[in-house]
């Protein structure tokens, strides 16, 4: 069976946008409703929390309920329920061939939805902790590492949007070399749903 | 069941309750307990009945104890959905705020109702919220609330406590109290070599157990000892538990000068605690925050009489002057005088004894408890 419905789990999606995650969530979903997709994208956004539908895409922005900022280890695991809760009514709604996840920050909650509803998961890497923080062994770096971890083993593959990150992943993170792959999002989205239509008949043949 | 500690990992009262509350259910439900590994135990067990999944919770190293929380419930989340995913269950059930994350995920996942046991708040433990810390752990509290289909408070003064705190409806609120198995604190012979261990034979012993944090008024206690020993010079106090708050303990016994007649024995085990309890003339449940008291509930089975402060689940378990003496929180003079009461009157020592065992045999035992729990299950079914 091909890949029909897509659900997109992004931390950050125009117009809130903090770097490439956000305009490369935003092609990505773009790319999969012109080859026909149906695509569901859920993010974070405390400022336009609801649902819409923007140009084909429906998106469902929602916000963290515990209002109090401590840390980004504490934010990421709280908010993680809103995105389980939005992503599974849609699942139990209409029903989702993939889950794409963009970045450890909502690697939790695809991992979750991975498990319970037994989906296909698809995350992105455009870097990791690893690369992006000299100070590498202090503890709030290494939960971070460790999540990262966490998230590229449950997922079905790993698309890292650079070399550098692909390399770490594989050498340092241990991640199988078989599943992570190197995708430039900005440049060529095509070649990426051509993976994540793979990974949709690879699952379902898998499961058969 | 989802909770952070389960016997052999004991932190507080919590590990007791759902270890005693999950082997009286699994007479009638099946029950899973997804918790924290410890050290020796084994990863998955059945526990009278009980299946046991101990997930370990220290892969990543955490800068503080709320991260740590977070990233537990990264582990005990994963494990939940697992199990989710192979078995069909009916309810989750939590306890407190530090498994709420995964639970309330595990509720959106799946679509199965949530159940919630609040055992205390952040704001009643610390006596208001100041902090961010505090704070992040009082909205999690409300979120939790807000999202369990049934609540359950283990003494109307937590009901009160949660719906005021919270905004909670009250026909969500469940007072269902805590337990104790009466067999295990029967009375009977007392062991003569522990005894020595603490006490000269001449000796009364007045005892505390719980941990050393301000919120158990263990200060208050002290506070009444120069004055207890005035009236009873051959009295010993015996403090069990570990806290915080134990360096500036002993530093008060030794400012009032009563440091030879005050006994810190740390951290000792369940047995050993029931065999201690055998020994007291007097159980002292000094608390200034205390949503149930289960300590006191453990001393009434024991037949020891007790003197507690009339706040939260302690003014609802204890009737003053029947099954023990109530005295007014943080308030050293009040203890003395109902220490003192109780130790010049063996008669009153006696009956209150007797009445404090029945009324924890017939009002507080787990199989009550379960009934309750089961009813509480029920009711989210029954339209």
């Amino acid at each position: 069976m091909a890949l029909k419905k897509v659900l997109v789990l992004t931390p950050e999606y125009p117009p809130r946008i903090i770097g490439d995650v956000s305009i490369n969530a935003r092609l990505v979903s773009e790319r999969m409703v012109n080859e026909g997709i149906l695509t569901s994208v859920i993010t974070y956004d405390d400022w336009r929390p609801g649902e819409t539908v923007e140009d084909g895409i429906r998106v469902s922005r929602v916000v963290s309920k515990i209002r109090t900022f401590y840390s980004i280890l504490t934010w990421t695991p709280l908010i993680t329920p809103e995105f389980v809760r939005a992503s599974s009514n849609i699942i139990r709604g209409e029903g989702v061939d993939l889950v794409v996840s963009f970045e450890w920050l909502t690697g939790l909650s695809a991992m979750t939805i991975r498990t319970i509803h037994n989906l296909p998961l698809v995350c992105t890497f455009h870097s990791v902790e690893y690369q992006r923080n000299p100070f590498r062994n202090s503890p709030i770096s290494q939960c971070v590492s460790y999540l990262e971890r966490e998230v590229a083993n449950a997922a079905d593959i790993v698309a890292a949007t650079n070399d550098d990150t692909a390399k770490i992943l594989r050498d340092e993170y241990g991640i199988s070399a078989e599943k992570v792959i190197v995708t430039r999002l900005g440049k060529d989205v095509r070649s990426f749903i051509s993976i994540c239509r793979q990974v949709v008949e690879g699952y379902e043949s898998a499961d058969a | 069941m989802l909770s952070w500690e389960y016997p052999p990992r004991k932190v507080g009262g919590l590990a007791t309750h759902v270890y005693e509350l999950s082997k009286a259910l699994a007479k009638r439900v099946e029950i899973h307990i997804v918790t924290c590994n410890f050290p020796g135990a084994i990863e998955l067990e059945d526990i009278d009945g009980v299946v046991v999944h101990r997930i370990n919770v220290y892969s990543a190293p955490s800068p503080d104890f709320l991260t740590w929380a977070m990233l537990m419930n990264v582990s005990l989340l994963r494990a939940g959905c697992e199990l989710i995913a192979e078995k069909r269950f009916d309810v989750i059930h939590c306890h407190d705020w530090l498994v709420a994350q995964a639970c309330i995920t595990m509720k959106h996942a799946s679509g199965m109702p949530l159940v919630a046991t609040i055992h205390s708040t952040e704001s009643g433990r610390r006596h208001g919220i100041y902090t961010n810390y505090q704070r992040v752990i009082h909205e999690i509290e409300g979120w939790l609330t807000y999202e369990a289909s049934r609540i359950v408070c283990c003494s109307w003064s937590m009901v009160n406590e949660v719906a005021g705190l919270f905004n909670v409806p009250r026909d969500k609120i469940w007072m269902i109290p805590n337990g104790v198995d009466p067999e295990i604190y029967r009375p009977s012979a007392i062991d003569r070599s522990l005894r020595h261990k603490y006490a000269y034979p001449s000796e009364r012993i007045v005892f505390y157990v719980g941990r050393l944090v301000p919120e158990k008024g263990v200060n208050v206690l002290i506070g009444a000892v120069p004055r207890i020993l005035s009236a009873h010079p051959n009295t010993k106090f015996i403090i069990v538990g570990e806290g915080y708050s134990r360096e500036m303990l002993s530093s008060l016994a030794k400012f009032l000068g009563v440091e030879h007649k005050v006994y810190f024995t740390g951290y000792v085990s369940d047995g050993e605690v029931k065999e201690l309890l055998k020994l007291a003339d007097v159980q002292v449940v000094p608390s200034i925050y205390e949503p149930f008291g289960i300590a006191c509930l453990e001393g009434m089975a024991s037949g020891i009489p007790v003197v507690v402060s009339d706040t939260g689940g302690l003014s609802e378990i204890v009737e003053d002057g029947f099954t023990g003496l109530k005295v007014p929180p943080d308030n050293s003079d009040a203890i003395a005088y109902a220490v003192n009461r109780l130790l010049s009157n063996s008669a009153l020592r006696e009956s209150m004894s007797k009445r404090a065992r029945e009324r924890a045999v017939e009002k507080f035992s787990w199989r009550t408890i379960a009934n309750l729990t089961t009813k509480m299950y029920d009711s989210i079914f029954i339209k």
